[in-house]
């Protein structure tokens, strides 16, 4: 039995589609109204768990699921020991720097950061040479530079147009964002066989 | 008899003796040799002669500086190190061996962690790489050594994509790709495995870790061991430590690394010593905490006594039960808490009738 931990939303369904398509299905997944977080395909040997997407790292890396779904983001922002086995080329987006558009870098003073994901930004910066001050956010963090809680932020832009609204744009690009599947070190020894034709089935 | 005790007497059996050493050592011992320990912080304190003294991080420093001579040694102590920024005391097992290193003497250690490994749980896989082995390869193929620690990196995450994504920018060239990315998959039997990494590396210096590798293959089928050993170049990432053979111990069911170890000739090497060493350490508290999890209840019987019930009356039934081999308490019934963490309550009455009397 290989344990999944699929990201709860849009990348979750997407990965399950494919997954289904590969024959890993378990149709019960699919009905939105249920509330159960377990789902089993013992036929095909497979369970799948449904859980908040910054914790599918969590779960891989104690080995409550045997492999799981996960953004590049979450893998930088906690580093997790497990092995990053496959980009699955989908759930892109880019970690960005954004601000006013006349945003000027006044390099007397640390820059005030805000963001959803602290070591990132604290990596990105100290590589620079740059003071900072970062300030820890769980959302709307276009807010912060509206309020001038912060200079800048630092956060995931996918289309772009949360930005445009509030009339910030992307000042740096840090680094590309996609999915992808991870899978706990010792279950990838144990259960090599079966991770691996998993892998096979989500290159497609 | 308990798990540590059959690890000594497994060590014991193949003539290794044991190394006993004190709660602390000098703090200098420690400072001059950070490079060798995995975190630099240490619980330190003052002797009574104002001299720096730290509780022991690590034992493999205090073995080494103690020996002068060829020996085999085993420990079973307590570190203590930070460990999810608390300090903790961590209990480890190991082994070392120090003098002139062959194959034979590193095989006879890697075969010592697995049956270490087997005598816990028989469903156990010891992974073997050889640390240089990426670099060397790497370094045979031209490759830059910025580039080559990224690499590394990237193979010990088991991460293609990674290597693909260089390729691509014209960082490595296509062929060194491919193997690249077969290395990093690449889990076999360990002589099936050295086959098959052969036909992909033929480096000089690969080959001469490759024959290495197959010779400790054959020592190790000497001692009965051979299936659960694979091949994997991918551990690589301790190079300041090891040099030469690595291997890594897991156990099905617990979800991290529980053994590690290997040729470490650096460390006596800095300490001015003329010899090489070899050796492992079990994580005694990964393993111990998972394997005594699962028990439900803390005895079989509790019996629950009156003020009005006659202390003798409640002794007689608790051994007759004990001696029938049950697990069994008595409380008074202002003591009886937890009730339900016994796998029966009864009143000294129902107990009587239990025991037969």
């Amino acid at each position: 039995m290989i344990n999944v931990a699929l990201p709860k939303g849009r990348l979750g369904d997407q990965v399950y589609s494919i997954l289904e398509k590969a024959g890993y299905e378990c149709p019960e997944i699919l009905d939105k109204k249920s509330r159960k977080l377990v789902f089993e395909n013992r036929e095909m040997g497979v369970r799948y768990f449904c859980v908040k997407p910054t914790d599918v790292a969590v779960y891989v890396e104690r080995g409550a699921a045997d492999v799981g779904i996960a953004g590049k983001d979450i893998l930088l922002e906690y580093e997790p020991d497990v092995y990053e086995l496959l980009d699955l080329g989908i759930g892109k987006c880019r970690m960005c720097v954004a601000g006013f558009a006349d945003f000027y870098d006044d390099t007397d003073r640390p820059i005030r950061v805000a963001t959803k994901f602290p070591h990132i930004a604290r990596a990105y910066y100290e590589e620079k040479g740059r003071d900072i001050d970062i300030i820890k956010l769980h959302g709307s963090i276009e807010l912060a530079p509206i309020l001038d809680l912060s200079d800048v932020i630092c956060d995931i832009v996918e289309t772009g147009s949360t930005l445009r609204e509030n009339n910030l744009v992307v000042l740096e690009e840090i680094v590309p964002i996609s999915a992808r599947f991870i899978a706990n070190r010792i279950a990838w020894q144990f259960k090599h066989d079966e991770i691996m034709a998993m892998r096979k089935a989500l290159e497609q | 008899m308990s798990l540590k005790d059959k690890l000594n007497r497994l060590f014991e059996s193949f003539g290794y003796q044991k190394f006993r050493m004190s709660k602390f050592e000098e703090y200098d011992l420690y400072a001059s040799n950070k490079d060798f320990l995995t975190s630099s912080q240490l619980i330190t304190f003052t002797d009574l002669d104002g001299s720096l003294l730290a509780l022991k991080p690590d034992i493999t420093l205090s073995i080494i500086r103690s020996t002068n001579s060829p020996r085999k040694v085993y420990y079973n102590e307590n570190v203590y190190r930070p460990k999810d920024h608390h300090y903790r005391e961590i209990p480890q097992a190991g082994v070392e061996c120090i003098g002139t290193i062959d194959s034979y003497l590193e095989a006879e250690v890697i075969a010592l962690a697995a049956k270490s490994l087997e005598k816990i749980d028989r469903d156990y896989i010891l992974r073997i790489s050889d640390v240089g082995f990426l670099k060397a390869y790497l370094s045979a193929c031209g490759v830059e050594e910025t580039y080559q620690t990224f690499i590394v990196d990237a193979m010990d995450r088991k991460n293609a994509d990674y290597i693909r994504s260089l390729a691509a920018k014209g960082t490595l060239n296509k062929s060194l790709e491919e193997v690249l990315v077969r290395l990093a998959d690449l889990y076999l039997p360990l002589s099936k495995g050295v086959k098959e990494v052969r036909k992909l590396v033929d480096a000089p210096e690969c080959v001469k870790m490759l024959d290495h590798l197959q010779e400790i293959a054959g020592v190790l089928s000497g001692f009965g061991i051979q299936d659960r050993i694979y091949l994997d170049f991918s551990l690589a990432n301790s190079m300041d430590y090891y040099n030469g053979l690595i291997f890594q111990g897991a156990l099905a069911g617990i979800p991290f690394t529980v053994l590690s170890g290997g040729r470490y000739d650096r460390l006596p090497e800095k300490m001015g010593k003329p010899f090489g060493a070899v050796g492992f350490a079990v994580y005694m508290d990964i393993v111990e905490n998972r394997r005594h999890s699962r028990k439900n209840f803390d005895g079989d019987i509790l019996i629950v006594y009156r003020s009005s019930d006659r202390p003798s009356a409640v002794s007689k039934t608790v051994e007759a039960l004990r001696r029938q081999g049950s697990i069994v308490s008595a409380v008074s019934e202002e003591n009886a808490a937890d009730e339900n963490r016994w796998r029966r309550v009864m009143t000294l009455k129902e107990a009587k009738e239990e025991a037969g009397l």
